[in-house]
């Protein structure tokens, strides 16, 4: 069975489910994994930062809030924080051309606060591929707590 | 009353897509001194969530071009044009395809240049139509995963949960149907101004 993680969303599924989202771009794909349990989750945040906006906001949105919700969800099914795995993907520079670096730079912000929220809870980051400048599509096998990395023209990695 | 306002609003965004259009395919004829024609445009305004499935799947292979838009109603402008069309549109513009997942620069400046011309175009239609001043930036490209492209671009716009206003059109060369789809993103604030300088607050 496969779920599926929208922008600014996130699934729980365990063995032998597969949790996927398509075309992270700037966007950064979070996933955590409990092996003891075989249980995983997958989180696709959009913003680093919710304190920058005001109004009802959907923590799945942001890193701060997103990541933080989806760990409180994992410990109510069971999971401990310490065991957690932590695999980022994503966060890439999509566009080319005069000032792409600073009209763009919504990628590298993301991964940053993705790493800096995963060390203030003391969650173990075990693997990421993140940055350069392609799309791409991540998959969590909650079977083997393994993350198959696709980029256009099928070429795939497994973290 | 208010719900009568919006879909006067609603109409009248759907006018100005359509007559922004227009000008841009005029424009793009003019450049390649050939007829363009153009199926009449559907324009919606709809949420992120919806964008995406109206176009393609995610993992497809597009050709995204990304203007910023800035003056009296700033915002920012999208293209979409998949495999297929990209190529459609370099085999006029330079005569060539392009072939696997990597477009050369020569490709990807022919087809900034024409987003370039559109935008342009589009953009002087509802400056006149208004009397605001409206301007393209230089374009930013990519040619990669369609969910991957679009996603970045409408964050990038600004787009995190707003409604955005989508032009579906097909340009026409010689029966041949080049399908786009174009994207306008208005800065918060810059809608209520073209509304305002149409009589409609």
């Amino acid at each position: 069975m496969e779920l599926q993680v929208g922008i600014a969303d996130y699934k729980l599924g365990s063995s032998p489910v597969k949790i996927v989202t398509y075309g992270l771009g700037s966007c950064v794909g979070v996933s955590f994994y409990e092996p003891r349990l075989k249980l995983g989750a997958l989180l696709h945040i959009m913003l680093p930062d919710s304190t920058q906006f005001s109004g009802q906001l959907k923590p799945e949105k942001f890193a701060d809030t997103g990541i933080p919700l989806v760990v409180r969800e994992l410990e109510k099914q069971g999971a401990r924080k310490s065991s957690l795995e932590v695999k980022m993907v994503g966060g890439a520079q999509m566009f080319s051309g005069p000032g792409a670096q600073t009209v763009m730079n919504i990628g590298e912000r993301n991964i940053a606060m993705c790493r800096k929220v995963i060390a203030q809870m003391g969650l173990k980051l075990v693997a990421e591929d993140v940055g350069g400048n392609k799309g791409r599509t991540m998959i969590l096998d909650t079977a083997t707590g393994n993350v198959t990395v696709k980029i256009i023209g099928n070429i795939v990695k497994v973290i | 009353m208010a719900e009568a306002n919006d879909y006067l609003k609603m109409d009248a965004l759907k006018e100005i897509g359509n007559i922004g259009i227009a000008n841009a395919a005029t424009a793009l004829a003019q450049f390649l001194a050939r007829r363009i024609d153009m199926d009449v445009p559907e324009a919606v305004v709809i949420g992120f969530d919806e964008i995406l499935q109206r176009i393609g799947s995610p993992e497809e292979l597009v050709a995204c071009v990304f203007l910023g838009i800035k003056g009296d109603a700033p915002g920012t402008i999208l293209f979409i044009f998949n495999q297929e069309s990209t190529n459609k549109l370099l085999k006029i513009v330079i005569g060539t395809e392009t072939t696997g997942y990597e477009m050369d620069e020569f490709s990807a400046s022919a087809l900034k240049e024409i987003c370039n011309i559109l935008a342009g175009s589009f953009a002087q239609a509802i400056g006149s139509l208004t009397g605001l001043t409206l301007l393209a930036e230089v374009p930013l490209f990519s040619y990669d995963m369609l969910a991957a492209t679009l996603s970045t671009g409408l964050i990038a716009s600004g787009a995190f949960d707003d409604q955005v206003l989508v032009i579906d059109t097909n340009l026409i060369e010689q029966g041949e149907k080049i399908k786009g789809h174009f994207f306008f993103v208005p800065k918060p604030g810059s809608l209520q101004k073209i509304f305002a300088a149409l009589g409609l607050s």
